[in-house]
Parts: C-alpha cells; sequence; structure tokens
C-alpha cells in the first residue's frame, strides 16, 4: 500500500527509489545535514534555521515510520533501521553542541570523568551534584574508551552515548516485540517513544541516566525473554544475563534502579493478580532490590538525603498548588518564566498531546478488545495511563521536573500501546488504504513534534555562539574565559561561589570545587542586596571559600542557556548586590565588566 | 576456534588491541580507535553473549544489544575491581583484563559449539542503491565538517574585556596585570596602575586583536601596598572598561 502513496510511487518511477535501507540511509543522512545547517544558521544568528530543524527530523522520522508501518519487513532490517533512526536523531543533539558539553548535568559528569582520567581513582567529590562520582557507571565506560580508544574525554563521552543509543533503540524494538507479538508494532512503538519530551536533547546528554535507561531496557527485554523460556536451562541463561544488567544498573543511576525494581516488582505483583504465578520474577526482583539497597548502603548512602527534598518540595507543591496555596507553572517558558514559545509551536505541543492521549485510550482499547495482554502489557498499558495522569503536574513549579523524568520511564508504556492503537485502527485494512500509511506517519511526526517542543526552551533548542571566530581567532564566552582564567593563575585547589551556570564552568573549565545554588545558599550570598551580612561571612567561612564571582548578567542564573555569548545587551540584575564585596579586605582580582571574581579570604 | 567463525575474529580484534595498547598506551590514532572502542563497548559482550546462548538461541539484532549491554556491564564491574584493588584505571591494566575476558569467554563459547560461521556474502545492491549510499557518506561528512567550523559571531554579539591582577608567584611586592580581549574585534587600550591613590604606571596604547592578551610583572614597591588598575579604551579614555584592585597579598598565584 505504501508503494503506492503518490510521492513513494512518483520516486519508485522517476528515480528508481524505493523504500529499502539505502534509501532510507541516505534520508536519514540529508536529515543530519539539514540539522548541521540549521544548527550552523542558529549559532551564526541567521534566519530559517527552525524550519530547517523541523524539516531535518521529518527526513529522518517519517520514511522510517513509513517502512514500519509496511508488513514484510524483515526483522533485521526493522533494527537497523530504528538504529539509524536513534542515531540521526543522537546527531541533532551532537550538532547542537559540537565543541563541549553544555547541558546542567553535563558539566558535574564531565568533571567526574576528567578527576577519574586525572587520578586513576573512582568516587571522587563533586561541589555541584556531590552524589553524581557514588554512581560512576557512564564516567566509568567514557574512562575506558578514552584510555583505550586514546579518544579525548568529551568524544569519549559522545561516543558512549552513542553506544546507548544504539543499545536502546535495540532493546525496546526487541521487547516491544516479544511483548506485542508484533514487529510492526513494535518498530511503530520505537519512533513513538522518541516522542519522549526528554528524548531528543535531555535523554542525550552525557549523564547517568542516558546509559542506565538503556542498560535497564535491555533488563526488561532479558525479562519477557527468560518469561518466555522453553525450559529450565534457557531460563537460568536469560537469568544470568538479567541479573548481569542489574548489576550494571545499580552502579550508573539511582533512579533508573530503583525504576527498574519497581517493573520487576510490578509484573510479580501482576502475575500474581492475575493468576499466572510462574511466570513472576521473584527471585530477580529480590536479587535486585538486594543490590540496589546494598549499593545504597556501601556506596551511595547520600542518595536519600539527595533525593528527599526533591520528593518533599514535589508532593508539597503539589498540595499547595491544588489548595489554591501555590501559583501555577507558565508552560513553554524558559527558566525565568517568560513564555518564548511562539504561538503556532504552542498549539502543536497541545494538539500533540491530545493526540497522544487518544493513542493511549485507542492502544488500551485494542488490548483489551483483543483480551491477549500479558502481565507485562498490562504494566505497559498502566504506565502509559500513568503517564497521561502526571500531565497535570507540569502546571506545578517543583513538580514539573519530577513529572518529566517519570515521563522518560512511564513513556516505555505509552510507546508500546499507541503503536497499538495505531496499528489496530489506523493501519487495518479499511477505505483509504493509501491514506493510513501517511496518517500513522503524521501522528508519530506530529506526537514527536509535540514532545521536542514541550521538552526545551524554543528559544535554546538550537545552537547557540560557543565558539565564534573573530579576526582569524575563535573566541569563547565570558564565562569560559573567567573560568579557563582561574584554573591557569589561581591553580586548580580554589573554592569558588558563583551562579548557576558560571559555578559548572568553573567546576569543568577552571578545575575548582565551585559552589552555586542554596546547599550552601550561595544564591542569597550573591543576590541579596548589601551590605554583606554576618552570617553569609560565615557562610563563606564555613565552606572555606577563597573566591566569589558576581555576574550582573541574569542570564547566569539558567543552567540551560547560561554557557553562551550575549547577543544584543544582556538583561542586568543589580549593581549593588554585586558591588556588596566591593570591601577592605577582598581583592578584585578580575573585573571583565559584568563579570567579577574577588579574592574574599580576608572576609572570612 | 575455527579460522572462519565469528568468535576466531573477535580474539583476533581484542589481541591486536590489547597488543597495540600494551605497546602505545598514550598515542591516538585511526587503528587505536579503530580497535579500542569495540574492545570497550562490543567485544567482550559479544564473546560473553555467545558463551551464554547458542547462535540458534539468539537472533543477530538481538545478540548486538546484548554485546553493548554486557561490554557495559563487564568495563562498570572491572572499573569497580581495579579500584577496590588499588589498580590505577589506566589503560594497560584495563585493555589486558578486557582483552583477557574476551578471550577466555570466546574460548568457553568455542567449546560448547557456539560458533556462527563468518560470510562474506556479496551486498544485492542496485546502482541507484549504491549511488544513495555514497551521496549519504557525503553529506554526512559534510554536516560533521560544518557542524565543527567555528563561524561568525551573530549580529550584537557582546565581546568583553577583562584586566585581572595577582601577585607575582615567589616574588615579593610585585604584582602581575594582564587584559584579555575576547572583542570582536580590533581594540586599543589605556591601563593605568596606581598604589594607594598615587600613579605608579601606565600603559597604552595596548593593541589587542580578538582573543589576544596583554601582561606584566611590575614592582610595586616596599610594603606590598594596595594596588588599584583600570582599563580604559583609548577611544573614551575616562570611561574605564574594568577596573581591578589588590589588597590581599596572600593569593596563590600558580603561574603568570
Amino acid at each position: 500500500v505504501i508503494d503506492t502513496l503518490p510521492a513513494v510511487a512518483w520516486a519508485r518511477s522517476r528515480l528508481g527509489v524505493r523504500l529499502s535501507t539505502p534509501w532510507l540511509v541516505l534520508c536519514a543522512s540529508a536529515g543530519v545535514a539539514v540539522a548541521s545547517l540549521a544548527e550552523g544558521l542558529s549559532r551564526s544568528g541567521r534566519p530559517g534555521a527552525t524550519p530547517l530543524f523541523w524539516g531535518a527530523t521529518i527526513l529522518i522520522l517519517v520514511p522510517a515510520t513509513l517502512r514500519m508501518a509496511q508488513t514484510r519487513v524483515r526483522h533485521g532490517e526493522r533494527a537497523a533501521t530504528l538504529v539509524l533512526v536513534g542515531l540521526a536523531l543522537y546527531a541533532i543533539k551532537v550538532l547542537r553542541d559540537p565543541f563541549s558539553f553544555t547541558f546542567a548535568d553535563e558539566f558535574p559528569h564531565f568533571h567526574n570523568l576528567q578527576a577519574i582520567l586525572s587520578s586513576g581513582r573512582l568516587f571522587g567529590s563533586n561541589s555541584i551534584l556531590p552524589i553524581t562520582p557514588r554512581y560512576p557507571g557512564v564516567e566509568s565506560v567514557a574512562a575506558a574508551v578514552a584510555r583505550l580508544a586514546g579518544t579525548s574525554p568529551f568524544v569519549s563521552g559522545l561516543i558512549t552515548i552513542a553506544a546507548a543509543r544504539m543499545m536502546l533503540m535495540l532493546a525496546l524494538y526487541l521487547f516491544y516485540a516479544r511483548v506485542s507479538g508484533s514487529p510492526r508494532a513494535a518498530g511503530l512503538g520505537v519512533l513513538v517513544y522518541t516522542a519522549t519530551p526528554t528524548f531528543l536533547l535531555w535523554s542525550a546528554q552525557f549523564s547517568y541516566e542516558s546509559l542506565a535507561l538503556p542498560l535497564a531496557t535491555v533488563g526488561v527485554f532479558a525479562l519477557v525473554r527468560w518469561q518466555s523460556a522453553p525450559d529450565g536451562a534457557a531460563r537460568a541463561r536469560w537469568m544470568a544475563v538479567l541479573v548481569l544488567v542489574v548489576v550494571g544498573v545499580v552502579p550508573t543511576h539511582h533512579i533508573t534502579a530503583y525504576a527498574l525494581l519497581a517493573f520487576l516488582a510490578g509484573t510479580c505483583l501482576l502475575h500474581l493478580l492475575m493468576r499466572q504465578r510462574p511466570g513472576a520474577p521473584l527471585a530477580i526482583a529480590a536479587v535486585t532490590a538486594a543490590l540496589a539497597i546494598g549499593w545504597l548502603a556501601l556506596a551511595a548512602s547520600g542518595t536519600i538525603a539527595y533525593l528527599r527534598p526533591v520528593v518533599n518540595t514535589a508532593l508539597a507543591k503539589v498540595l499547595a498548588t491544588i489548595n489554591g496555596q501555590a501559583s501555577t507553572r507558565v508552560l513553554f517558558a524558559n527558566q525565568g518564566g517568560a513564555e518564548q514559545t511562539p504561538t503556532a509551536e504552542r498549539l502543536i505541543a497541545v494538539a500533540g498531546i491530545l493526540v497522544l492521549v487518544a493513542g493511549v485510550a485507542a492502544g488500551i482499547w485494542a488490548v483489551r478488545r483483543q483480551r491477549r495482554a500479558s502481565p507485562v502489557l498490562v504494566l505497559l498499558m498502566l504506565a502509559s495511563a500513568a503517564y497521561v495522569l502526571t500531565l497535570p503536574l507540569r502546571f506545578v513549579p517543583a513538580a514539573w521536573e519530577t513529572a518529566s523524568r517519570a515521563g522518560e520511564f512511564l513513556f516505555v508504556g505509552v510507546g508500546l500501546v499507541v503503536a497499538l492503537g495505531i496499528v489496530e485502527y489506523i493501519l487495518r485494512p479499511g477505505r483509504l488504504p493509501r491514506l493510513r500509511p501517511a496518517l500513522a506517519a503524521a501522528a508519530v511526526m506530529f506526537v514527536f513534534a509535540s514532545g521536542v517542543i514541550a521538552g526545551w526552551p524554543a528559544s535554546l533548542r538550537l545552537a547557540q555562539p560557543l565558539r565564534v571566530r573573530a579576526g582569524g581567532h575563535t573566541l569563547q564566552p565570558p564565562g569560559y574565559v573567567a573560568a579557563a582564567w582561574s584554573g591557569a593563575t589561581l591553580g586548580p585547589a580554589q573554592r569558588v561561589a558563583a551562579e548557576d551556570s558560571d559555578a559548572r564552568l568553573f567546576l569543568d573549565i577552571g578545575h575548582q570545587t565551585a559552589f552555586s545554588g542554596v546547599f550552601p545558599d550561595v544564591d542569597a550570598v550573591l543576590s541579596d542586596r548589601p551590605p554583606l551580612k554576618a552570617w553569609q561571612r560565615t557562610l563563606l567561612r564555613r565552606n572555606k571559600i577563597t573566591l566569589v564571582e558576581t555576574d550582573r548578567r541574569k542570564v547566569s542564573t539558567d543552567v540551560i542557556g547560561g554557557y553562551f555569548f550575549d547577543v544584543g545587551s544582556p538583561a542586568l540584575s543589580s549593581a549593588a548586590a554585586a558591588a556588596k564585596f566591593d570591601l577592605p579586605g577582598a581583592s578584585r582580582i578580575y573585573d571583565s565588566g559584568n563579570i567579577v571574581i574577588y579574592w574574599v579570604r580576608g572576609l572570612w | 576456534v575455527s579460522r572462519r567463525s565469528d568468535l576466531a575474529l573477535v580474539v583476533a580484534v581484542a589481541l591486536l588491541a590489547g597488543i597495540l595498547i600494551e605497546i602505545l598506551p598514550h598515542t591516538s590514532d585511526f587503528a587505536r580507535v579503530a580497535l579500542g572502542i569495540p574492545l570497550v563497548l562490543l567485544l567482550p559482550g559479544y564473546a560473553l553473549s555467545s558463551a551464554i546462548f547458542s547462535p540458534s538461541e539468539l537472533r543477530m539484532s538481538e545478540h548486538l544489544a546484548l554485546s553493548i549491554a554486557l561490554s557495559v556491564t563487564v568495563t562498570i564491574l572491572s572499573a569497580l575491581l581495579m579500584n577496590a584493588a588499588h589498580i590505577g584505571l589506566q589503560a594497560r591494566p584495563w585493555a589486558a583484563i578486557l582483552t583477557l575476558l574476551t578471550i577466555a569467554a570466546a574460548l568457553a563459547a568455542a567449546r560448547r559449539g557456539h560458533l556462527r560461521e563468518l560470510r562474506v556474502g556479496r551486498p544485492r545492491l542496485r546502482s541507484s542503491e549504491v549511488a544513495a549510499l555514497a551521496v549519504s557518506v557525503l553529506l554526512l561528512t559534510g554536516a560533521a565538517a560544518f557542524g565543527l567550523t567555528p563561524l561568525a559571531a551573530p549580529r550584537g554579539t557582546q565581546g568583553q574585556t577583562a584586566l585581572w591582577i595577582v601577585p607575582a608567584p615567589h616574588r615579593s611586592e610585585t604584582v602581575c596585570v594582564g587584559v584579555i580581549s575576547d572583542q570582536l574585534h580590533t581594540s586599543d587600550y589605556t591601563l593605568a596602575l596606581s598604589v594607594r591613590g598615587r600613579a605608579l604606571a601606565r600603559f597604552g596604547a595596548i593593541r589587542l586583536a580578538p582573543g589576544a592578551s596583554w601582561e606584566r610583572a611590575i614592582r610595586v614597591g616596599p610594603g606590598r601596598p594596595p594596588v588599584t588598575g583600570v582599563l580604559a579604551t583609548t577611544a573614551r579614555p575616562r570611561a574605564s572598561v574594568a577596573t581591578v584592585s589588590l589588597s590581599d597579598w596572600s593569593i596563590p598565584t600558580a603561574s603568570c
């Protein structure tokens, strides 16, 4: 049927083009090339980048969706196509930041990697995200790549996440195919999964979850193979694989390990409720729980203290919002709350969510109609319903991030359930057969676009000026220059208080111990009006802070957008707050206009 | 191990990688990249999953997914073990562990008869499909080359100029003062240094191209007095671009 679509038929008759793997490779490569052009236009401030960006995603996703919608496609070709899509979409993230990592969580992980490579030891310290060195999985793999392949730490990180992406696309397809019994639904399900709001950029960053989630996906695939193994020996083999994978997940990321444990426990519970006790992975769940608790007790005891405030604040804010005691979050806004997403994109995002909700409902209905749900499929349906229920949390400021993070895991259910709905209600034989695959491709593209729009501020979706060419030289933004100066001139032993984005640069570029945020309350020290209070001097002394960096640019408090050159005059915060360190006892040792570095040892 | 099996290839590549890293642990070249990446991300897991499963139990896509996952797990475990054993996470021990593990798992797999025959099949591609793949390579190369090229700054990009001052290392009564230009065009500056309000030195015009820097060590006199520096452009000499002051001489300067 797809071959009779007008565009496909024209391409086939005139150009000899079929929807075969080489042509899909060409489409994806063209998508990557167009994305490169879009990112180049964006970082050099030229118009036209956004339409090109969407064109690139269409080139990558639509031909692959049309291929997945076909019935007579070999298993290997489906898997290869999905890996191709996964890597092409990852290339968009790499082309956005081709020179260095610029995502908020990438800085602390990159610091951990550099520390492993310089010291040859794990479990170093990290002043920005202290828990991350206790989960050294992703850094260990990147360090091994750097050591054995001789690549730079940055390139090693990119290679590690590219391998994780391949693993995710493959494992998700294999898992979906086993659970649904339909390779077609499985292929489409993986493409729907790419609509997770965090998939394109956030989940592609050099961070522990970016490796742990793909590993856990291999784990759930091994689980369904274990369940369907023909004999005891085969079950033992799959159990060995599953345990090995859990051993990899537990020291890599806390939340993913707990999510995997929750999946296993949920599967056990559903098996018991559905009276299918033989398939319940009780022993595997017990081993996973023991490993997770063991790691928590022996290596990462700070995890609970790290996660507790996030969860408690989110719950408190949800209750406050429900009671009308707290304001709701502005959707489609950047970190500062200013709305920046164009109206058309906001409409697409909302409409895409509605399509997704309809897809979840259709998928659940299709499974119920066929009465063929296994406990794992029921669990995926519950996860998809839970995802829909978490959507209102995006209106709550403190719960937004928790909902977004939970969404990554719950979307594993959404992907397959929506795909089952597409196969059952859009691709089933009926009237307008030519229109149906195109409709499926449009639906996938629509929900993907919706996810991308919802997942990242529009103004920062594309590359920003990070390295610019001027007079034959390559320049870096002021925050980088200040951080690099501190490392080169003062050495790496300083303890710096700085705004959120600058602190990350001091950590990675200056190799300093950098503090930001509210633990300790550096935010208040930096933003408070003069004079410098006694408690602020005490905070400096207790934390042995030797350098304070003041940055009047408001964007420096934005952990997503605070790393780039300012285009146009930046919005500035109070000059008085920044100048309160001009005191006897403090030395103003670096000044670049908006950024000033003080030596504050004399203020302790 | 049969010479024309997948495991023979795995053992050969792992051995080559191990030997190369043993000989050249600190170099980076194409061979090292081509062999080192599979040694971390593919070969241990491939050999391990071959030892666990017979070829009939796994499709190639399943084998590939397990290969990456088990390789990652083995790499993480090896890092934890090396750390616990106080062996530095360096190239040689790491390569030795991964190579030996890969060979041991491949031998175990071969003993169990879990071999896949290597077949060099002729790809059945039409000439148009070969052309499509060739164009793909060109597109990806172009995308990478363009993506990695620093471009001119957007119109309205704000440049900046930094002035800094620190005590000179190991030298009393001397300060290092410097200017870093992060402007998008060549600019001329004047720098005035004063001690306790009295003029000490004046420099200018200091002409700096984009990305260029200027630095001097200046003796300021006895008693380590407070020093102030004011930077201005030659075009607007009365408007300061940056101001620094040094009163605490205990700053541990690493280099200047």
